[in-house]
């Protein structure tokens, strides 16, 4: 699928499924069949509506979910299929930044606690004293200071929390992270000054991100690559250069066109594509590309064939039957 | 134009434990007749609280609105009204959709009825009249079969369709003025487009006024006659739309242009932010609020309020960069040639 050199690949996911049973004879299928593959050091973007999959597809991928069918390899090895020492291991070279950082942070340790456990239950350092010059030096990387480490979270803003979140992910120097969506609980000035460091650490530490997140324009850049979700499938994914300037699918120009531009000159010119309704439910969908009912070109072979994801330019690939 | 809303040197405090907290200290601005006004600003600017003081959804105590503060609604003071005008007032003249469509609807009721409530309370028609009203009122926020809707409760509808539910009830007495709270930022961008252009259109047919808050200035290029832009509970900047996009005066309106990444921008460059954080408003500073993360800051703000600045067309803007004995190198945008205006 996409292709990359074999070499170079971190993370390799393979015609992966989750399904939810709902009930008896309903079944919600979060992620149908989703195919990508990730290189060291690159930033990989996933974008889509609410309720297409996208945090279920990146939960499955570092294993937090048992996956229904397909395969995800992480430097070779099966996610799914790790025991004992080798998913210890796992676990912490693969990280998360959690979307809301009121939540992800447990109220009743100090900060202090929370950068240092993983750092604890990797037994990564043998004294206490290493642990504490460790959080130091992680709360100064992402811009706190050493007197918030004896603090509790509630007394600390989004943004700030945003930050301990991310020192959290840092602690035990991971390679890859998943990034579900970091910044969508920000103010937009604070959103920035995220962005920027997430940027940094990763040309400094060469990491490597999945990033999950609605805001096209945030998405686009920060990613090299952007895979676009819809109901449970990739239906495009490109480079992200590609992808804003060479929209193929249908659907990516419509979530492109809805993006706000803050000018007014332009917003008055431009011709918007609106969709119209809302994402139908993932239970139980029909056969067919799962897009059809709000296509504006779509035709009686979208409702029999499901398209499947194929290369229509180099390294372009877009599910549809236009193409 | 003629005037409907006039806000006049607010001031709203609330009463907590760690002290009073000045959540807007003296905002003025006006609405015209027809027009949509977008008031835009980070979490805690005082935004909101402005809009609710204008709804009159102010609970006293903890809140408090200090003397000395006027909202003009068609020339009459709206805080000097008694309950009962206010009754008259909310829903019938002014109306307001709240950011989380399904926290302010009311689960035990349908949608019908919860439309049927207010045309009733305002109106003197029968429960049929008011039902038809009902329906067309769904049609023209673009539910698809409204006459079955009707019966439908708000769990079983779509963000989006929520949403659209809760403009109607706010349309349902023609009101002059529409106050939508972040109407849009549980939405998805599809979405958003979609409930975005529907509160243009029904501003253009029907003529009301509205009040737009936001903290997203790309939201409101489209539809916004005017913006103002508050900080820290006070107005920094306020402007036609083009105005303030494209001829800002104040380095915060400025920066929060520049924190949102265009798409014709390289990519994985450094974007302008904003460092720190917004101050507490228990112990607001004593010079300009901004002062602490402007990257133009000065002695004098640290230590005097700003005075407004007027220019044409009635852009303004607090900022001591104006002041004709600034010097004015570096700056990214054109500084001074206003008129001084000291409160």
């Amino acid at each position: 699928m996409p292709g990359v050199k074999d070499s170079e690949v971190v993370l390799k996911v393979e015609h992966l499924k989750k399904y939810f049973p709902m009930g008896k004879h309903a079944v919600l299928k979060a992620v149908d069949d989703v195919s990508f593959e990730m290189k060291r050091g690159e930033t990989l973007g996933i974008v889509g509506e609410s309720g297409c999959g996208k945090t279920t597809c990146g939960r499955t991928v570092i294993g937090l979910y048992d996956k229904t069918d397909g395969t995800v390899l992480y430097k070779g090895k099966d996610v799914h299929a790790m025991k004992g020492n080798e998913r210890k291991a796992f676990t912490k070279e693969v990280q998360m930044i959690f979307q809301d950082p009121y939540a992800s942070l447990d109220p009743r340790l100090k900060v202090n606690q929370i950068v240092g456990e993983g750092m604890r239950i990797h037994k990564m350092y043998s004294s206490n004293a290493e642990i504490q010059d460790r959080v130091f030096e992680l709360l100064d990387q992402v811009g706190l200071n050493r007197e918030h480490a004896s603090r509790y979270v509630h007394e600390f803003s989004g943004g700030q929390r945003q930050r301990i979140g991310i020192a959290r992910a840092l602690a035990l120097d991971p390679e890859f992270i998943l990034c579900d969506e970091p910044i969508s609980a920000l103010d937009v000035s604070i959103q920035a000054q995220i962005i920027n460091l997430l940027i940094r650490l990763q040309q400094e530490r060469g990491l490597t991100y999945l990033f999950i997140a609605h805001d096209l324009s945030m998405v686009k850049h920060i990613s090299d690559r952007v895979g676009v979700m819809y109901l449970g499938t990739m239906v495009e994914m490109t480079t992200s250069e590609e992808l804003y300037t060479n929209p193929a699918h249908p659907y990516t120009k419509a979530l492109l066109s809805a993006i706000p531009i803050p000018d007014p000159k332009v917003e008055h010119e431009r011709q918007r594509i609106m969709l119209s309704g809302d994402v139908p439910s993932p239970i139980n969908p029909a056969p067919g590309c799962r897009f059809k009912g709000r296509c504006p070109y779509a035709s009686a072979k979208c409702s029999q064939e499901t398209p499947v994801l194929h290369e229509i330019a180099p390294k372009h690939y877009v599910a549809c039957h236009l193409y | 134009m003629e005037q409907l809303l006039k806000v006049e040197n607010l001031r709203v405090s609330y009463h907590s434990y760690a002290g009073e907290v000045q959540s807007v200290r003296g905002v003025s601005f006006e609405v015209n007749k027809g027009e949509t006004v977008a008031v835009v600003g980070e979490s805690g600017c005082g935004k909101s609280v402005t809009s609710k003081a204008i709804m009159g959804l102010i609970q006293c105590p903890p809140g408090e609105i200090k003397e000395g503060s006027h909202i003009y609604f068609e020339n009459q003071d709206l805080l000097s009204f008694q309950e009962k005008q206010w009754e008259k007032y909310r829903g019938a003249e002014c109306s307001m959709i709240f950011q989380d469509a399904l926290t302010s609807l009311n689960p035990t009721m349908n949608i019908g009825n919860q439309i049927i409530e207010n045309i009733t309370n305002h109106k003197n028609v029968t429960k049929l009249e008011a039902k038809k009203e009902a329906i067309r009122l769904l049609e023209l926020v673009g539910i698809p079969e409204p006459a079955a809707r009707i019966k439908q409760y708000p769990h079983e509808l779509s963000g989006g369709m929520r949403q659209r539910v809760m403009i109607a009830i706010a349309l349902a007495c023609n009101p002059k003025l529409l106050i939508a709270d972040e109407p849009t930022t549980a939405l998805d961008v599809t979405i958003q487009a979609q409930i975005i252009d529907l509160i243009k259109q029904l501003q253009q047919k029907l003529g009301t006024s509205v009040i737009l808050i936001t903290h997203d200035l790309g939201v409101v290029a489209d539809i916004a006659h005017r913006i103002v832009v508050m900080y820290s509970g006070k107005v920094v900047e306020q402007g036609s739309s083009e105005d303030i996009f494209y001829r800002p005066k104040h380095p915060y309106t400025w920066a929060l242009l520049k924190a949102v990444p265009r798409l014709d921008l390289q990519n994985k460059q450094q974007l302008v932010s904003i460092e720190g954080m917004p101050p507490d408003l228990i112990t607001p500073p004593v010079g300009c609020p901004f002062a602490e993360r402007c990257p133009h800051t000065m002695k004098i703000c640290q230590t005097t309020p700003p005075p407004t600045y007027h220019f044409e067309d009635g852009h303004e803007a607090s900022c001591w960069l104006h002041h004709p004995q600034c010097r004015k190198e570096n700056l990214p945008f054109v500084a001074g040639g206003g008129q001084e205006c000291q409160e």
